[in-house]
């Protein structure tokens, strides 16, 4: 065998090991037969040619009440448009970092991707998923990656701009378990010219309530354009003064 | 199967797609992981096929009616035309799965095939990739050309088990390139940049080739 057949032949490996794993899975004999019945009488709803308009058999038609209707409906959304507008305060009188760490965690939902095992890969899931690749810039810091393994995460916007949370355990699983048992959440923020006062300049601890009685400890702090807020729940004797 | 000549959408649907259910069955594991999930999205995807068939047929066939898609097929060839069902229904497949996952996926599946060529070069990520691999056009690509430089060894017995720890889209984009699908119909078939290919899979290869390192 040359050098060059032989190494195809090794290149071909991981192939074939996950060729047949996969190839040991079908369609079950009873999903086929069910499906097959399921195809066979289900109604196709064939887009028909649209049949050609005689103009000489269309009935004339009077567009007045249309046109009324519509510019009655159009004043009446332009009027509460208009009302919310100016009804509504431009600062939120709610605190938008306790809004942050009651939004639910990639634990809620199905996650978006994974960092477990690949805690650079950030940047490269953006690049992924998004085309624009201005869309979220951001590494996780190395602060947080000295103490904490990354793990699920999602997309979600927050102040109209795109953020992420993401799952973090502790690198160390024995001080977790002496500590707390919950994983924190790191949510990274995109930050508009508006939402940028939300988030201090330097790193800053700050204590809030959580559900269910618990208390949460958030370290906020901000980098660029970029908020972050690492949410630990801690006990509730650690948050008595 | 039933050799007689369909004349319906729905038996046509199922004489040239049977073929391709257990194939589609195995992308949806491998995007899902689980089984049943899996039939789930197998049948909501052979389901809108079969609604899509017309649409299918007349794009690609300039066929109208069932007896001019079953003409156009017999003059396709069978096999040719099955293949092309298969990636088609792979397709929907992902846009089905994507859309059950939520506003980002679906963001990541309006990534246009249009800028692959401009995302090959810029993948960050493509520094794994062989250079003389990444600077081939795409049509002279395929995974035995680019392979060879980190797809060596065969995996070990644990294999599985980290397997399962890959997201969706990289165990997708494995199965594909098991499948001895090349980097330009995996780029077609999911919608991404074909850099975005080649640095997946070299990263999802090195994750299942040794434990999982930080």
């Amino acid at each position: 065998m040359t050098t060059d057949n032989k190494q195809n032949q090794q290149s071909r490996a991981w192939k074939s090991q996950v060729s047949a794993f996969y190839g040991e899975k079908s369609v079950r004999p009873a999903f086929r037969d069910s499906l097959r019945e399921t195809l066979l009488n289900t109604p196709v709803f064939a887009a028909e040619p649209e049949p050609k308009a005689s103009l000489s058999a269309a009935p004339a038609r009077n567009w007045w009440p249309a046109i009324l209707l519509s510019s009655l409906v159009s004043a009446a959304v332009a009027a509460s448009v208009t009302f919310l507008l100016v009804a509504t305060p431009f600062d939120d009188p709610a605190d938008p970092i306790a809004e942050l760490t009651q939004l639910p965690g990639p634990r809620v939902y199905p996650p978006d991707f994974d960092l477990e095992g690949d805690s650079l890969a950030m940047q490269d899931i953006v690049f992924d998923l998004f085309a624009d690749k201005d869309f979220f810039v951001s590494k996780l810091p190395a602060q947080v990656l000295a103490e904490y393994k990354p793990s699920e995460g999602r997309f979600f916007s927050w102040d109209g701009e795109p953020a992420v949370s993401i799952q973090m355990n502790k690198s160390n699983p024995q001080e977790l378990a002496k500590l707390n048992p919950d994983p924190a959440t790191l949510f990274i923020v995109k930050l508009s010219e508006k939402s940028q006062r939300k988030f201090p300049k330097e790193k800053t601890t700050r204590k809030l309530a959580g559900k269910a009685g618990k208390m949460h400890k958030v370290k906020i702090w901000r980098e660029g354009k970029y908020g972050y807020a690492m949410v630990q729940s801690v006990a509730v004797t650690e948050s008595t003064p | 199967m039933n050799n007689s000549l369909p004349t319906t959408w729905n038996h046509l649907f199922v004489q040239y797609s049977e073929h391709a259910w257990d194939s589609l069955f195995r992308f949806s594991v491998s995007l899902c992981k689980d089984e049943n999930e899996a039939e789930d999205l197998v049948q909501q995807t052979l389901l809108k096929g079969l609604q899509a068939l017309p649409t299918f047929f007349k794009n690609n066939y300039a066929a109208e009616t069932v007896e001019d898609a079953v003409s156009s097929a017999g003059r396709q060839g069978d096999s040719e035309l099955r293949a092309h069902l298969l990636n088609w229904l792979l397709k929907i497949c992902r846009n089905v799965f994507l859309d059950s996952r939520g506003r980002a996926h679906r963001k990541y599946s309006h990534f246009s095939l249009d800028d692959w060529q401009e995302e090959d070069n810029q993948d960050a990520t493509g520094q794994t990739v062989s250079s003389a691999a990444a600077s081939q056009h795409p049509t002279e690509l395929n995974l035995s050309d680019a392979e060879n430089a980190f797809f060596k060894d065969a995996l070990d017995d644990d294999w599985k088990e980290r397997f399962e720890h890959l997201n969706a889209r990289q165990r997708s984009i494995i199965y594909l390139a098991a499948e001895d699908y090349s980097y330009k119909e995996i780029a077609q078939l999911l919608e991404i940049p074909i850099g975005t290919v080649m640095s997946t899979l070299s990263r999802a290869i090195a994750k299942l080739k040794k434990p999982a390192a930080t």
